[in-house]
Order: C-alpha cells, then structure tokens, then sequence
C-alpha cells in the first residue's frame, strides 16, 4: 500500500518524534510512505479567521499530492487531519466553490483531479492495518499498566463532519490498546482539550487547560497516556514539566504517541521510535513495556 | 416554460394524500405544475394510469402511497403497487422512455416535508425533459 | 365525452374561505369561464361555504337551478364532507352526487407567489371535478351493527379511566395490560404535582374499582396479538401469558415470595433494587396475584427447588400452565399504551450509567417512595449515605436536535416536585436545579414554582447543565454559565437527578402495527385524526386513542382525553349502528370472465367467485368490502371498478387537466 504522508508544520520543525516513529513503524506493515518534496501549511492557524485562505491552502496541498499515485493521505497531526476532511467536504458540496479554487491553482500551474481518502493514524491502525494484526503482534501479551486515551478534539470535531469514530463516545484508540494487551478505561477528562489551540493568543490559560487534563488523568490512575496529535504531545508531554510548575507540582504522567507504543511492540528499539525526545517521566513505564 | 402542466401524481387517501394535505397546511411551497388524483390506496396501481397520462400529454407521473412494511392502510396495497410499478418501470424503459417519467414513492402522512420536496424535484426534472412527440401512424412508418 | 356535451347539469359553488383561498385565487376569474359552459346550472362563489349561510345559499341555488349533481370547490374533504353530503341531502339530492375539489391545501395554500399559475391550476382542478362526475352514480350507505362491547389497550391511568367510564355506561370493557398489574407509570409515583397528591392513594381505589366492576373483564400479563375487522365489528386475539399460578386458587398470602431463594433486578424499581424469581411488582397491585419469570426461576432454569410450590398453603402453583389465546368480539378499540422514560445513557455528556450516582427521574421517584428499594429513605446508590448536595439537571435528551426534538412537557413540574421531596426529607440539603427555563403553564403550576424555589437551599440555576463528571470519591462535578451572576459555577454534588425526555413505550409499535395507525417518527407517538379538532380519534374508524400516547402530558390532560376517547366509544356503542361510506368494489357482469384474480388478492375476503346461469362472475360482499381498490388494480377485464371513481372518469379528469 501506497500513502502520501503529509507531516505538517509543527511536525517538521519541532516534533519530530511523531515522524520518526510512524515512518519506522508503517513500514513494518509494508506500507510504503511518500513524501512530497513541494507542499506547504495547511492554513489550520488562522482558519476561524481567514477561512477561504485556509481552503486555498489546503487545496493547494491536494493538488500537489494528486501528482503521485497513493491509496490516501496520512496526516501526522490533527489540525492538518481536520482542515483536509473539512476542506474535502465544502469542496464536495459546493461546485461554484470548487470551480473557483481550481481556477486559481491552474493559474498556479496545477489541479486537483481528485479527490484522495484522508486518513487519521487511528484510522490506519484500527480499520486499515486491523485489529486483528494488531492482536498478533501482541501475541497474547497481557500488561498490567493501564492507558489513558487521548484523542485530541480535531480528530473527531466539528461532529457534523463525517468522522472514523463516534465523537460523543470514541473507542477506537481504546481498542488498539486492548488488542496490544493494555489495559485502558473511561474517565471523565478523557474528551477535554490539551489547550494547544489558544497558546498564541491565551498562553495561560492552555497551560491551565493542559494542567487540568495533566492532574485530571493522573488522578484516577493511570500509568501513560497516548496520543497522535504533535500539538497535544507538545502541551502533555514536552510542557508537561513547566505546566505542573506552574500549579505547584512535579510532573507525573508519562506521555507517548501512539506510534511508539505500537512500535515498542514491534520490538522497535527505542533510539529509532525517538523515545529520547519524549520529556515526560516514561521511565516509570518503559521497564514494564519492554519486558518481554 | 410555460403554464401548461407536467406532472400527475397518483396519492393514496391514507398517506400520500395525508401528506400533501400536511403540506397545504404547513403553507410548503412548490411549483403548481403538479396536479394530485386521490385513490384509495396505491395497490389499486394499473399501468394503464400512467400509459394514458403520458399518451395524454403529461410529461411525469408520480405513484405514491404508504411505506413499507406496515403503514398501509388496507394491510399491503403498498407491496402490489410495488411489484407491478417495478415491471412497468422496466417495460417503460424497454420502450425508450426516460426513468424520470414515472416515479414510485413512499410518503407517510407524518411527511409533508418529503411530498413538497418531491413535487419541487419532480417538476423541475420535468421541466427539463424534453416533451415527449406522438407520432401518426404514417408518420412513424414513413420516418 | 366533451364538457360541452354533458346533459347533466353540474351546480357549482366556490369558497373564498376569508382570503385562505380567496386572497391567492382570482375567484370571480373563474366564475366567469364556467359560465360560459351551458351544462353548468350554476356557478357561484361565497366567502364561507361551510357557514350556515353558505350551506342555505347552497341549498337554495341547487333547488332553484334543478341541478342534478354539485362541485364544491373548497378545502380537504376531512374537515367538511359531511357537512356538505348532509346539505345534498336537504336539497333533496343523493349525497354522493358530490365532488370536492381540494383548492385550499392542494392549490391556494402551496402556491401563495403564483397567484395566476394558482388560479388557472384552480380552474383546471374544478373543470376536471366538472368531467369527473358527470358519471357519478347515487349511492346508499348501509346499515351495520355494533358490537356493544370495547377493547381498551393498557392499563395505565389512562386506560383504567377510559374503562371506568365505559363500563358505567353499561357496556362491557376488556381491559389488556402486559405487565402483572394494572397502575402503570402513576404506580411509580410518590405524589403528584402540584397538588402533592400522594399518587398510589388517588390511584389504588381506581384500580379496585376495576378489579371488581361487573362490566370489566380484566387481562393482565396479556398482550393483544391480532386484530381484524372493522369499526362495530373487530375480532381480536388475546394472548394470556402463564403466570404459573392458578388465579382462581390463589388467596394473595404472598408466603411463595418470602421462601423464593432466587433474586433478579427488579424492573418496577427501575434496576435500584432486587426480586424474587416470583414476584408481585408492587405491594399495591391489580390483581394481587404472584408471578414465576421463567428467567430467574431456578426450577425452570435449572429444575430444582419447587418451594415455592411445595409452600404454597392453596396448592395455586402450577408450573404446567399454558399461555392462553382468548378471542373476543368489540365494537370499539381505545389504545392507552403510555410513555416511558428516553434512553439518556445516549446523552454521554451526562454520563448516565457510567457512575452510580446519576438517577432519572422517575428512579428517583421510586427512591423517595415508601414502597421503594430504600423505602422512602434518600440514599445516593453509590455513596450509601444520604446526599447533601443534589443537582437535578432538566430537559436531558428533551429540546435537542441530537435526541429529541420536542419538549416533554412534564419535567420542568417533575424537577420542583422532586425538590421538595428532598427537602422535605431533608431540610438540611441543598438542592440546584439546572434548566434554562421553567415551564409551569398548568392549574396551580405556577404557585407551586413559587412555593418551591422560596424554599431556602433551592437554587435554580438557569442555565442549562453543561457536563456531569465523575470524582474518585464518587461524588460528580457539574459545570454551567449561571447568567444571573455572568460568571461560570462548578458544584461538586453528591447525586444527580436527570429529567430524561419521554417517549412512546416500547409496546406501541406492535399495536400501531396491528392497528395500521400512524407514528410520529420522533417520539413513537401515535397521530391522532386533527390535532386541534379530534385529539382522541384516527383515522381508523373506531379506533381511539387517549394519554401520553399521542403526545407528552400531564395526569390531568391524560385523564380528560381518556374520558374524552370513553365518550366517544359510548356514542358509537349506544347507537348501535354505523354507517359506512359506500364507495365499495362494483362488478360488471357483462365484462367479468370469473378468472378470480380480484378474489384472491382481496385481503378482506370480500369478493367469491359465483355461478350465475353459465358463467362465473364475481360477487361483492358491500359489508366486508373496504373500497381499497387492488381489486380494480389487478382485474384484466376492467370488469371490477369502485364506485364513483371509475376507470372512464380518471380518464376524463386526466384528459380535462390538459385540455
């Protein structure tokens, strides 16, 4: 299989654990990643403000992607996941819309032909590379550590976009862990936002919103919390220390992506799934996962 | 475009018929190319209906009754109109007639929104399908 | 057949209806082309037909013009061909010598911006009534008995008072309910608002009352299973569930259930507590006799024990008892199935069913109650101590696109009435009600919201609830934007009390499908025949329905439409008699090869084949016949029409349209 990987700002420049570990660990599911030299922003940053910017953006990453041969695209992070399906979705429903944008991307000397599956990386793990491969490679391996599932809101928000889970109540992530031999449960944070969003303009208040979903999770006991966005990773994990300062506490909650999760069950050595940029206190943990 | 009418609709007295009542009552606007013939009930559905309305100059006719599986009044009229306006549907096209000149639809009497969405659909489609020209004998034997 | 050529003359009248008609369709316009038209005898407008002044003006112009047929242009035949058949009738014509033509919903009201399209779509409309009944025969409706008896389904209040009320009029009434015992969800009330009626007291007597009235033939643990027939004349199946005790032996002793070793959840305590295997679902029932549920009992699960059998000081145990199929002749059918709470474990943002201490609001009826699992003490579920602080959140799954779009109408009442229960049991408390708005438009109503929020430690906030979420310790926070004070509140409550929507109860479907009745989609609820003018008929004759229903409502509502449907079953019942509309199936002899086609897809029975002379013909039985019509649809001889709407006068319709 064959997948356009569109890794994203924050991802390139700064976390660059999330494309290390997903690379290494699609390729072990013989999934052949490419990924494109031209692209650009996909506009998420300022699409409450310049809406139709934001779409040209996006469908200017569509167009370049369309020159390659791919069964969809792959994005790392949840913010470009978000404004390639929304994009995709006003595009479909509005044909004077649609006329509009390529006739300004001709002008630019490329189109979209079109229109490419977006898939989020729970998506690929769940529905594509299946459960039940996943259960395989787990070989029956049981841990007594219990996960915290962390989403992140644009993986499944706005609602009334069509979406790869129930966003009231997902359960995909929950049941990639399970199959993995984890242990997860619901808790009542479990759906709250990491507050990356509003660190530009509300730095404050995203680190408060972040030590509420920190202290919140860690309460009801559990041992790591995974997630997919670089964004949520960046306030959970990477601020995890200066956010818990903040309210007077020492960091308690070990932090990793999903992919490296995944990876560690691949027997993926940590050095290659980028364990040594995660910051927060995944050595309560690691010993226990490796264990094998 | 013109005034003249393009649509028949055929309504059965419990549903259909209830529904484009609903509709009048709601104050549902839709174009007033669609003139509605109360039955019964859509099982009494003969294909000689809609042959003479089309040979007549009507260019769509609409059957419409209860939904399956057990609104029908009358138990299944619902399931005889069916099967008989499936068979005509494929003589039609046999015939060369476009799908849109007879349509089969399930409205309940709690849908006036669905009868005065399809009265808009099924003149607009009409409006844009050419008029359907009957030819003399001769006519047709010298073309 | 050409307009021009018909030698009957057709009478013409036209309705302004106030502008409902005449503001959008250019009346006189018509007037003026259809009198032009020698066959017409007379053509006149009014601006209300249906008032006694338009039907005199009626009468007079058609006995003055000798028409021999009318064409009313109007509204929908529901609202007033009976008026109009009757007004015929005074000018001394056949009642079905009538045509409406429906140009208020089915042309003025849908095409208010086109009023010259509207107009010529009128005229064409009547001219086509015009052709159509030039070939109207007279027709006679026939007299047919009533069976002076009638079915009520569901013995809640509603159905028990519909019941009372037929059976004091002398008739006889079976009354069908499901569940062990009649009281329905009035049962699992501790009072009723506002008045705080303790509610079992108001309804218990009622319920004896049934147990014991000579008219009333009671079936409970039963469930209709078929129905046939017409209005005066339904037969209907009864299916009697075995209860495994012998109803004539038993003396109501209830020692079977003190010795039952096995336990189950108990469903008239909505979950909170445990029964035995057999039960009583409540001290009150109607009939007071025990029932074995074959899933927890261990003699049927596993074939041991029989204590209960062995206890038993009557010998009333019988675990050979068979379910009984009972058949029954009525008149009339009045349908009573009620409501029951919303699915809210759906609304996850209240997480309902994801910590103990989130109740509805009807289990929190059943706490309070002295017959409940705590018998009237308030305990949290999962804190087992007595709440301090309690949050009842309103309108949960109610007014919201996502559940229900409707409001239920009883929840605002319910949430200060389930108020004042904790405080009454416990001054101390503090309660906080969250609800956007309060609606108390009901007798009393408004001075009980008064009353309630005066009572110190009520707070209502007035804001709708925005997440309910759990704690460790087991007590839940709740958050909301209180906009008396414009600043976010969080609370941190001991137990939380939803308001869940209402909906039909899961038993409706089966009988709106037996019945052929319509449902709204959202709710279940079953349509009733006009919603201002007939709340307690359908469109099936004879079929009537009362209560929560047709729509959420309060137990004085619920009472006067039960009352109202029982009215009506009495008229029906009392005159003995109906008379049905005569548009039956017609059979010309001279065309019909006796193929029997239209026999066999009659789902009425109402055609046989006969022999006449040499021939097979078909024969139409007028009684059984409904005038659906699949007959006509399957003839291959065009022998077979139905009266008033044959074959020629479609095609005359069809071919007037596009003239």
């Amino acid at each position: 299989m064959r997948l356009a990987v569109f890794t994203g700002c924050f991802t390139l420049v700064k976390q660059i654990a999330v494309e290390a570990s997903m690379l290494k660990v699609i390729q072990y599911f013989n999934i052949e990643p490419i990924t494109p030299q031209k692209t650009n922003c996909c506009g998420f940053a300022f699409r409450s403000i310049a809406p139709n910017t934001s779409l040209y953006l996006t469908a200017r990453i569509l167009a370049y992607l369309n020159t390659f041969e791919s069964e969809g695209i792959l994005t790392l992070c949840n913010g470009c996941y978000l404004m390639l399906k929304e994009t995709i979705y006003r595009l479909k429903e509005n044909q004077r819309l649609l006329e509009i944008i390529r006739k300004h991307l001709k002008d630019e000397g490329i189109d979209i032909k079109s229109i490419p599956r977006i898939i989020h990386p729970i998506e690929l793990f769940h529905d594509i590379i299946g459960i039940e491969t996943l259960k395989n490679i787990a070989n029956k391996k049981q841990y007594n550590i219990s996960i915290a599932t962390h989403y992140g809101c644009h993986a499944l928000r706005p609602s009334t976009l069509p979406s790869f889970d129930n966003p009231l109540n997902p359960h995909k992530m929950e049941n990639i862990a399970e199959a993995l031999g984890f242990k997860t449960k619901d808790y009542p944070e479990r759906l709250d936002c990491c507050g990356a969003v509003l660190l530009a303009s509300k730095p404050e208040l995203a680190m408060k919103l972040a030590y509420s979903k920190i202290a919140g999770t860690a309460r009801w006991g559990f041992q790591l919390l995974i997630t997919t966005c670089p964004y949520c990773f960046e306030m959970l994990d990477s601020r995890q220390e200066a956010v818990m300062q903040m309210f007077g506490e020492e960091p308690k909650l070990p932090v990793m992506l999903l992919a490296q999760l995944i990876g560690l069950q691949l027997g993926l050595n940590e050095k290659d799934l980028a364990l040594n940029f995660n910051l927060s206190p995944i050595d309560r943990v690691l010993p226990q996962i490796l264990k094998r | 475009m013109g005034l003249e009418p393009r649509v028949l609709a055929f309504t059965c007295t419990y549903c259909a018929y209830a529904a484009a009542e609903a509709a009048g009552v709601s104050k549902l606007q839709y174009p007033p190319h669609i003139y509605v013939i109360r039955l019964p009930c859509s099982g009494m559905f003969k294909s000689y209906y809609v042959f003479k309305a089309l040979r007549e100059g009507f260019d769509s006719i609409l059957w419409s009754g209860c939904h399956p599986p057990y609104d029908c009044h009358f138990i299944n009229g619902n399931y005889k109109a069916r099967v008989k306006a499936e068979l005509l549907k494929a003589y039609l096209k046999q015939l060369g007639f476009e799908d849109q000149r007879f349509r089969l639809e399930w409205i309940s009497a709690g849908e006036p929104d669905k009868f005065a969405r399809i009265a808009k659909e099924i003149v607009e489609e009409a409006i844009k399908t050419p008029k359907i020209i009957f030819l003399e004998h001769h006519e047709a034997v010298n073309k | 057949m050409n307009i021009l050529d018909s030698s009957a003359k057709t009478a013409v009248f036209i309705c302004h209806c106030g502008t409902n008609i005449g503001g959008v369709i250019d009346i006189s316009k018509i007037i003026e082309k259809l009198k032009n038209i020698p066959s017409i005898a007379v053509a006149q407008d009014h601006r209300f037909l249906c008032s006694t002044d338009g039907i005199e003006t009626m009468i007079n112009s058609i006995k003055t013009s000798n028409a021999d047929r009318v064409v009313v242009a109007a509204c929908s035949f529901r609202t007033h061909e009976p008026l109009f058949q009757e007004a015929l009738h005074r000018a001394g014509l056949n009642p079905y010598l009538l045509e409406l033509v429906n140009i208020r919903e089915l042309c003025s009201w849908v095409h208010e911006n086109e009023r010259d399209r509207a107009t010529e779509k009128a005229l064409k409309m009547i001219r086509a009534a015009i052709m159509k009944i030039q070939d109207n025969q007279p027709l006679k409706r026939i007299r047919l008995p009533v069976t002076p008896a009638a079915l009520v389904i569901g013995g809640g209040i509603a159905g028990i008072r519909a019941a009372l009320d037929i059976a004091e009029a002398g008739f006889t009434v079976y009354l069908v309910e499901k569940e062990p015992s009649i009281g329905g969800n009035m049962a699992k009330l501790d009072k009723t608002f506002p008045t705080l009626d303790c509610s079992i007291c108001i309804l218990g007597p009622l319920m004896n009352i049934v147990a014991h009235h000579p008219n009333i033939k009671l079936y409970t643990y039963s469930e209709v299973i078929s129905i046939n027939g017409r209005v005066g004349d339904f037969s209907v199946k009864i299916l009697k569930k075995p209860r495994y005790v012998r109803e004539d032996l038993c003396r109501g002793c209830l020692i079977c259930i003190a010795k039952c070793p096995s336990k189950t959840v108990d469903e008239f305590n909505m979950g909170l507590s445990h029964r035995k295997a057999i039960y009583v679902p409540f001290p009150q029932a109607v009939p007071r006799i025990p029932v074995i549920d074959t899933a927890s009992c261990l003699y049927f699960q596993k074939g041991i024990c029989r204590a209960c059998e062995k206890l038993c000081p009557a010998n009333a145990i019988d675990f050979n008892q068979k379910e009984e199929v009972v058949e029954i002749k009525v008149g009339a059918i009045v349908v009573a199935t009620g409501f029951e709470e919303y699915n809210i474990s759906q609304v996850y943002e209240y997480s309902y069913g994801r910590y103990p201490n989130i109740v509805t609001g009807l289990q929190l009826e059943r706490l309070v109650s002295s017959y409940g699992p705590t018998e009237g003490r308030l305990i949290a579920p999962g804190l087992n101590r007595e709440p301090r602080r309690i949050a009842i959140i309103n309108c949960v799954g109610s007014r919201d696109e996502r559940h229900l779009p409707y409001c239920c109408r009883v929840g605002c009442m319910a949430s200060l009435k389930h108020s004042w229960y904790i405080k009454h049991l416990m001054p101390e408390a503090e309660v906080f009600i969250f609800a956007d708005e309060v609606r108390a438009s009901g007798k009393g109503f408004e001075e009980f919201y008064r009353r309630v929020r005066l009572i110190p430690g009520v707070y209502i906030v007035k804001s709708k609830a925005s997440e309910v979420r759990g704690n460790p310790d087991g007590t839940l926070t709740i958050k909301a934007f209180d906009p008396a004070i414009s600043s976010e509140i969080t609370i941190t409550v001991d137990l939380v009390v939803l308001e869940a929507g209402i909906v039909a109860s899961r038993g409706t479907e089966s009988i709106k499908n037996l019945l052929k009745l319509g449902a709204l989609n959202s709710g279940g609820f079953l349509i009733e025949l006009h919603p201002k003018l007939n709340p307690v008929e359908t469109a099936v004759d004879g079929v009537y329905i009362c209560g929560a229903v047709s729509g959420p409502k309060d137990i004085p509502d619920t009472v006067a439409q039960a009352s109202a449907a029982a009215s009506k079953v009495i008229s029906l019942l009392s005159r003995g008699y109906i008379e049905t509309q005569p548009y039956s199936a017609i059979v010309d002899e001279s065309r019909c090869s006796g193929c029997g086609v239209c026999s066999s897809v009659c789902e009425y029975s109402a055609i046989k084949i006969v022999k006449k002379k040499e021939r097979s013909v078909a024969v139409v039985d007028e009684a059984l016949c409904k005038g659906c019509g699949a007959c006509v649809g399957s003839c291959p001889s065009r022998a077979i029409e139905i009266a008033n709407l044959k074959l020629n006068q479609i095609d005359a319709m069809v071919a007037e349209i596009l003239r």
